[in-house]
């Protein structure tokens, strides 16, 4: 009788362990889907927006040009961040240089902001409207909504506080 | 206010007190029972490891525990596996989303 006993305690915590294993492996299998995916991000994007395989094709390769174009905008925005740390540490004043520098980076963030919105544009107009709507909100709302550093007004307040200390 | 008296000139307390005595013998069979007493004390861990064997075999032979504790370990692994794999599961799709805009955007671009 208390080989039965055991038998039960046993086999129960046994077959837990393995519900457990394989419940594991079903809540875990949209991330893994993505994650074992050449382009994840992509992937993600196709998930996300219920994207077909025609439209998926035409938003890939929209995406590799515009991030080619975008590797060589960060690789100027680099450059011209290491030209204005130089110009920095060299003087005590804003120099014509440093203004020429701190204007050419400006009309590069302009320039960078301008076709990451056309490129958004692209993407949700090849999606169906109505997914292609919720992609756009979603998408300059983290680019160009209050979350973004760069458009942070609590963090420009932070920035001034910590300037007059 | 009655004046108080010194303990060893109260003539009724001093009576009283001669009148006590201290039993000096111990109950027969006093030794035997302490032994037995503690010979029971020693002996009630195997005792009470015997009684929980017995009650565990008893309470699983009954098919409606068997079924209640199987069941509920099964639903505790299922849930509990479930909620964890979505966790993670979630947090890295959110991990993905937020790379996607940090391609997007070559200000946010991590270098």
């Amino acid at each position: 009788m208390m080989k039965r006993a055991w038998l039960i305690i046993l086999g129960g915590l046994a077959a837990a362990l393995v519900a457990y294993g394989a419940s594991y492996y079903f809540g875990s299998a949209p991330y893994r889907c993505i994650a074992d995916s050449k382009t994840p991000e992509l992937t993600w994007l196709q998930q996300e927006f219920h994207i077909s395989a025609s439209e998926f094709g035409r938003i890939s390769a929209l995406h590799d040009s515009y991030t080619a174009a975008c590797a060589e905008r960060c690789r100027q925005i680099d450059a011209l961040n290491g030209q204005l740390q130089r110009l920095l540490a060299a003087t005590n004043a804003v120099t014509p240089e440093i203004d020429k520098t701190l204007q050419e980076a400006a009309r590069l963030r302009a320039e960078c902001q301008k076709a990451m919105l056309q490129h958004f544009y692209a993407v949700s107009q090849t999606m169906p409207p109505e997914q292609g709507r919720r992609y756009f909100a979603w998408v300059t709302a983290r680019t160009f909504g209050p979350e973004h550093p760069s458009m942070s007004s609590a963090a420009a307040a932070a920035d001034h506080e910590h300037h007059h200390e | 206010m009655k004046p108080e008296i010194p303990a060893d000139q109260d003539p009724a307390l001093s009576g009283l007190l001669r009148q006590w005595k201290v039993p000096s013998a111990m109950t027969p069979g006093f030794e035997d029972t302490v032994w037995r007493r503690i010979a029971q004390t020693q002996r009630q861990p195997a005792i009470s490891l015997s009684l929980l064997r017995d009650w565990i075999a008893q309470t699983f032979a009954r098919p409606s525990v068997s079924i209640t504790y199987a069941a509920i370990l099964l639903v505790t692994g299922v849930s509990a596996g479930f909620w964890q794999g979505h966790q993670i599961s979630t947090h890295g799709v959110e991990r993905v989303s937020v790379r996607y805009v940090q391609m997007m955007d070559a200000f946010e671009a991590p270098r």
